[in-house]
């Protein structure tokens, strides 16, 4: 009984994730004698939202500009994160290909800027993004039928045939 | 690292789901506790408030390793990773069954889930077999160590911190297995020991010993073992080997003070001299017995005693009369552009949403306050009618036309972008209803005719409350049946009964009750309530009914059923890109794609009731579309909330508008477009999961139908003849059910008042 509770705790916490976390550090580089990284997430980046983090030394103003082949232009400015070192900023990336990344960690032009290409897929299917919601009839279902199968299976004969006219309040 | 309070705020809103998650856990678990705390002395004694206060510790713990900026600290640097793990493997499962869980949460789930869902599964041998293995010291001990050496090899740490589901999976493993360890150890109430204590000390040993191994792997490292930190550190500033050997430090000595610490306290238990009175060890508690309700509505202090007046009653409705005429008044005279006028935004985006959450809440409340019926309830005080209901049209095919007719003209002549047509339906529907009341006795029009009553109706089937006799033995003694035919009060006030003719002890569910609670009024026991009801619990069963009959022989109830579910899928496909993009051509196309909609959903119905299965055709389609409810619900429910969330802003500009024409305040808003605001991110997840439920209790009642008309066939029960008989519903309830999210997952336009929302 009380393992019950654990796998539901465990259920749970797999169904209540907490925020998609993950990611993978693109470019690094020294400023001021410093060491620096950029962080992009997710790590295979698709069409829709892409998060990128300037890890070290930076201005008051960090910016992150994503120019498409195509001329497409995607430009954020980075706000705070966890720690003083590391500011980000969401891109919303409108097209699959190649996008060449600029992050100016303190907007005084080109020479600091970090540079570096990624390549971006095609946008996932609407309800991959959401399939826990999606499917969380599955094991609903199963469990129910799982319960109800038990319970009618193992009756007598008698109780089974006045089963659906009892009121199961 | 220096926090950032803009940063910390931004993270809980991201990380939502694992607080409701601790919250309805919480909530479960204190509704379980107080339930046993009430079978006296002995369960007091065992359930103390500091079980309570080590389940809030316990989610504490989780919440702050996955759902507060630590899960995001974790990835930049090894050792808050390391103290992300501890609270998840040393310190959250402890204080887990510190709490003693089993009981308070089996008594929080209610009798109905006890004995209905979980007594089988635990009785089944297969599961009772499952568990005794998972619940075995080794098991958890080999648990525990495989999930800390498998997960700090650095290939599946990498994983994990690349990828979010990876990521979560640790955790719950994580999580799991210390839970499993723990069991052992704790021995929560009512684990019984399978081992003699004293054999614990070696298994924490043991484990101590794995989690050493371990760390000293980290500690005595000559480079950084996880190439990430190794990447990431220098950028923070901080030496990747140094913040590793503090993160094996951690994973050392805390560790080990907390096995350890664990091994010398059972040790002292083992060799202390046993106390004379022991601890009492025994607790009878009930588990399968069902509780007396006293959850009542009517019982709560301010709520309850307002709702059993039926002054207050009769004000709720002139209220809501007197705001249906102002948006008529400005539905005819206020601007014809719809998101700026009252009668294009409150009855379309704000009534809709406001009702279905009422709806699935607190029950048909919505009908009890409906404004349509407030001009009858005044005037029956000098009008008496006295003819019935014609007999031909005393069933729910006129309403089944009438909802049919009212789709077809929502959709084809888009109601809800005219505010003069809005204040025009309102209005025919004040005329109506009162009408009708004054002519035929009873509420006739809610009954026979209301399309918007019949809709309510079939919401709360799946609403939580219902009207209901608290005590079946004071019905059964009473001689006078006033909640069926009214009385005058001693003060020579007279209460009418029910008007639907609904005898409250043959009285079932939501169908058909427009919780007018005039019973409540008459009823001189005081015996009728709003109590909790599990949703959907009314559409299966078999017994004969007040005013219904057998409810599966009511064609009429499965033709509106149908037409409702059919009705919730065209509805929303109507304001899709796909859709719009096709039949906005004219009204006449509209109308028709609803009315094949319509016709290809019954058939498909009805192919799902073709196999034969011991009942007449008739009651089979009729059971599958009652069964069908739950789905078409909680489309309706999706439906609304969307435009009650995107078009909340709405109501606000055409209020400042009204104003502003009144002259009352100087600043005209700016127009703004019917689904102005972008749906927040939680907005699909939440649709998709309305769905996923409404799916679950749908199959749920078409598996409860089909066994009914097995068992009325006389065939014989088995798995496969249960199997059989369900498949053929239950896949057309799947096709509903894709086909909803299809609609969920498109684009959404109310067209001609704003543009598409992806």
């Amino acid at each position: 009984m009380s393992v019950r509770r654990a796998s539901i705790l465990l259920a749970g916490c797999v169904t209540f994730g907490a925020h998609a976390d993950g990611g993978a550090v693109v470019w690094m580089g020294e400023r001021d004698g410093a060491v620096v990284a950029v962080l992009v997430a997710p790590a295979a980046l698709h069409i829709g939202s892409c998060e990128c983090a300037w890890i070290g030394p930076h201005g008051d103003a960090v910016t992150v500009t994503a120019t498409h082949a195509s001329g497409a232009v995607c430009f954020a400015t980075c706000v705070p994160s966890v720690s003083t070192r590391e500011v980000h900023a969401t891109l919303e990336l409108t097209q699959a290909g190649i996008w060449s990344f600029e992050v100016d960690p303190d907007a005084r032009g080109p020479l600091l800027a970090a540079r570096f290409d990624l390549e971006v897929g095609d946008a996932p299917a609407a309800w991959s993004a959401h399939w826990p919601f999606l499917f969380a009839w599955v094991p609903i279902v199963g469990i129910g039928v799982f319960a109800a199968s038990r319970r009618v299976l193992t009756q007598r004969p008698s109780n089974a045939a006045r089963f659906p006219s009892t009121n199961f309040m | 690292m220096a926090f950032n309070a803009l940063f910390l705020s931004d993270w809980f809103a991201n990380a939502p789901f694992v607080c409701v998650g601790a919250l309805c856990s919480l909530a479960i678990y204190v509704l379980g506790w107080r339930t046993i705390r009430a079978n006296g002395i002995a369960a007091r004694l065992r359930f103390t408030r500091l079980r309570v206060a080590a389940f809030c510790a316990a989610w504490c713990v989780v919440v702050l390793a996955l759902a507060s900026p630590l899960d995001l600290l974790a990835e930049r640097a090894l050792s808050w990773h390391m103290v992300q793990h501890i609270l998840l493997t040393m310190i959250a499962p402890p204080l887990f069954w510190c709490a003693t869980p089993a009981m308070p949460m089996l008594f929080g789930c209610g009798a109905s889930a006890r004995k209905w869902i979980l007594a089988p599964i635990l009785a089944s041998s297969s599961v009772r077999a499952a568990l005794r293995i998972a619940a075995h010291p080794l098991t958890g001990f080999v648990a525990l160590s495989l999930v800390t050496v498998l997960w700090h090899t650095p290939a599946l740490y990498t994983l994990a911190l690349r990828d979010g589901w990876w990521h979560r999976i640790e955790h719950a493993t994580m999580l799991g297995a210390g839970l499993l360890f723990w069991l052992a150890i704790i021995a929560p109430f009512p684990y019984r020991d399978r081992w003699p204590r004293i054999a614990l000390v070696g298994l924490l040993i043991a484990a101590d010993l794995v989690n050493t191994v371990v760390s000293a792997y980290l500690a005595f490292a000559s480079a950084p073992v996880y190439a990430w930190y190794a990447d990431l550190s220098p950028a923070y500033g901080i030496d990747a080997l140094r913040d590793q050997q503090l993160a094996a430090g951690l994973m050392w000595i805390p560790g080990s003070v907390i096995y350890l610490g664990a091994a010398i306290a059972i040790a002292v238990a083992y060799l202390m001299p046993r106390r004379s009175a022991p601890a009492p060890r025994t607790v009878s508690l009930r588990v399968l017995a069902s509780a007396p309700t006293t959850n009542d509505l009517l019982r709560t202090p301010w709520l309850g005693a307002a709702l059993r007046s039926s002054r207050v009653r009769l004000c709720i409705r002139f209220a809501l009369l007197a705001g249906a005429l102002l948006i008529v008044l400005d539905g005819i005279f206020g601007t014809q552009d719809a998101p700026m006028n009252l009668a294009g935004t409150i009855p379309w985006t704000h009534w809709r949403g406001v009702t279905v959450i009422a709806l699935l809440a607190l029950g048909n409340i919505v009908c009890m306050a409906c404004p349509l019926i407030a001009p009858r309830s005044l005037l029956r005080k000098w009008i008496s009618p006295t003819l019935t209901f014609p007999r031909a049209l005393r069933s729910k095919w006129l309403a089944v036309g009438l909802v049919m007719l009212w789709l077809v003209a929502y959709e084809a002549f888009d109601l809800w972008s005219s505010p003069w047509a809005t204040a025009m339906l309102i209005l025919g529907f004040i005329v109506v209803a009162t009408a009708v009341d004054l002519f035929y006795t009873g509420a006739s029009f809610c009954r026979f005719i209301c399309p918007i009553g019949q809709y309510n109706m079939l919401v709360a089937t799946v609403g939580t409350r219902e009207v209901r006799a608290i005590d079946a033995s004071v019905c059964a003694r009473c001689e006078t049946h006033d909640c069926l035919k009214g009385r005058t009060t001693d003060a020579g006030e007279y209460r009418p009964g029910c008007g639907l003719d609904l005898f409250m002890p043959k009285k079932q569910g939501n169908l058909d009750c427009t919780f007018c609670l005039d019973c409540v009024s008459a009823c001189p026991h005081g015996n009728i309530g709003i109590l909790p009801m599990i949703p959907g619990v009314d559409l299966a069963p078999s017994t004969w009914r007040s005013q219904i009959g057998m409810l599966a022989t009511r064609v009429d109830f499965g033709a509106l059923a149908a037409v409702f579910t059919i009705g919730a899928i065209v509805n929303a496909a109507g304001m899709t890109a796909p859709v719009v993009e096709y039949v906005t051509s004219s009204a006449i196309a509209q109308a028709a794609f609803v009315v094949l909609g319509l016709c290809a959903g019954l058939a498909l119905l009805a192919l799902g009731a073709s196999l034969p299965i011991g009942a007449k055709f008739s009651e089979r389609a009729t059971r599958l579309a009652l069964a069908a409810i739950p789905l078409g619900a909680a489309l309706w429910c999706a439906h609304y909330f969307f435009h009650l969330v995107t078009g909340a802003p709405t109501g606000e500009a055409a209020v400042l508008r009204v104003l502003h024409d009144l002259q009352l305040v100087g600043v005209e808003p700016d127009r703004i477009m019917s689904c102005c605001a972008p749906p927040p991110t939680w907005l699909l997840p939440l649709e998709l999961l309305l769905l996923s439920l409404g799916l679950s209790v749908a199959i749920a009642v078409h598996w409860w139908s089909t066994l009914a008309m097995i068992v009325k066939g006389a065939r014989r029960i088995s798995v496969v003849n249960m199997a059989r008989a369900t498949a053929p519903g239950a896949l057309v309830l799947l096709i509903l059910w894709a086909a909803s999210v299809w609609v969920l997952l498109q684009p959404m336009e109310m067209r001609g008042t704003s543009g598409f929302i992806e």
